[in-house]
């Protein structure tokens, strides 16, 4: 590998863990995707962009090299990409929990509606049929 | 629920320093519900399958303390923990699913948030803290001038020989390394006994954390917040399982020194003005 491929390697890896490492400070991608790439990464950049560096590299074809770091890239930069988004759910999915959550927090204990204040009337109780469940004030 | 909108005036001066955020939850000054906590302290106890020790917890934290009012956040426990806490009647936050210790605290930092709390103490349901110690902490967070306050294992006795290997590993890890960046040693960087005043509710409510622990202090550390320990005494688990596994204790400090580091440089960003507290 040519000393232009390995720190261009060196330099797209660095630039790749910056990115994800700014993702995970902003709360855009989950912390353990985040550990996992900045390793993978760091590693993969040290191991295969160093040695030629050094001068201890086994001589590549240059133009195949470079089409294989950027290919490698495009996949990380994709699959970033999509764990990011599903962080963003996760992230979503999260606070639309904890509020649910406070929100049941704030519900009085045993609040249980009058009859009068339901929208609809409740269903007849049967042998197939459960209970009708307390409405929460939100709701109306 | 324990919440009245004549405690208004009790607190009729500033209790917050505001964090702008485009999030809709965003912290103020002013609490964001439409009422506020006659008790001026909330205590949250996270509970995630602790069927077996909860009940003991819950009267325990009443009895000590009876003036403050209790909030367990229930982390879609599997197990009769959600049933209990119907039956004794104290107010519960049901996350749907698990979320993770963490978020459980964010979640209980929210409420206090919303209900004009001016300080929150978190204390485990696992029935290892003693609530006779929820009094001294709550006292010596008043008397000094603390952003967070830590109930401390070690900084009375410093010897971590206790604690099983892995975690005493990492304990002393995250002490050592805060101390290096901080100059400052906090001896116990994952007890699950603080007190958290109002003031920094809205640094800790959005944030990614893993559980609020060494990356928490070391972001508030990293804005200037004053950060202490007070010690406690705490019992051996008897019930239920731990949360750190053997696979967690590899991933674990990994994930708390990346949000360390990355606090630390967001506290650097962050504009001079903002970060006075």
């Amino acid at each position: 590998m040519s000393t232009e491929t390995s720190v261009a390697v060196l330099v797209i890896g660095g630039a790749l863990v910056a990115w994800i490492f700014n993702l995970v400070r902003q709360d855009r991608l989950y912390v353990g995707y985040g550990v996992i790439f900045g390793v993978a990464i760091t590693t993969a950049a040290v191991v295969v962009g160093l040695p030629p560096i050094l001068g201890a590299g086994a001589v590549l074809r240059a133009h195949i090299e470079a089409f294989i770091v950027g290919a490698s890239a495009f996949v990380v930069l994709i699959l970033v990409y999509t764990l990011s988004q599903v962080t963003l759910w996760s992230n979503r999915l999260t606070a639309l929990t904890q509020e649910l959550a406070i929100r049941q927090a704030e519900r009085p204990m045993g609040h249980d509606p009058a009859p009068a204040q339901r929208s609809e009337p409740p269903p007849a109780a049967g042998p197939f049929t459960e209970s009708p469940r307390p409405r929460p004030p939100h709701s109306k | 629920m324990k919440v009245h909108a004549t405690s208004l005036t009790i607190r009729g001066r500033r209790v917050c320093d505001t964090e702008s955020s485009t999030d809709p939850m965003t912290t103020s000054s002013e609490p964001t519900g439409s009422s506020r906590a006659p008790s001026p302290v909330l205590i949250a106890i996270p509970a995630y399958n602790e069927e077996q020790t909860i009940e003991a917890v819950v009267h325990a934290v009443r009895s000590a303390a009876p003036r403050f009012d209790v909030l367990v956040v229930d982390d879609g426990s599997k197990d009769a923990t959600g049933a209990t806490l119907r039956r004794l009647g104290v107010t519960t936050a049901t996350h749907l699913c698990n979320l993770g210790y963490g978020r459980a605290v964010q979640t209980a930092i929210k409420y206090a948030d919303r209900h004009g709390y001016e300080a929150l103490i978190t204390f485990d349901a696992d029935g290892q803290h003693r609530a006779q110690d929820i009094g001294p902490l709550y006292e010596a967070f008043s008397a000094g001038a603390f952003d967070l306050l830590i109930g401390s294992r070690f900084v009375r006795t410093r010897q971590y020989d206790r604690e099983p290997l892995l975690q005493r590993t990492g304990m002393k890890l995250f002490s050592a390394l805060i101390a290096l960046l901080f100059r400052q040693r906090v001896y116990d960087t994952s007890s699950g006994l603080k007190v958290i005043p109002r003031r920094v509710f809205g640094r800790l409510m959005f944030r990614p954390f893993v559980d609020l622990h060494a990356e928490a202090i070391a972001y508030l550390l990293a804005l200037g917040y004053r950060v202490g320990e007070h010690p406690i005494t705490v019992d051996r688990r008897r019930h239920g399982q731990s949360m750190y596994t053997m696979l967690s204790a590899v991933a674990y400090p990994l994930k708390v020194s990346l949000l360390m580091v990355l606090g630390i440089i967001d506290a650097r960003l962050m504009p001079r003005g903002s970060r006075e507290h």
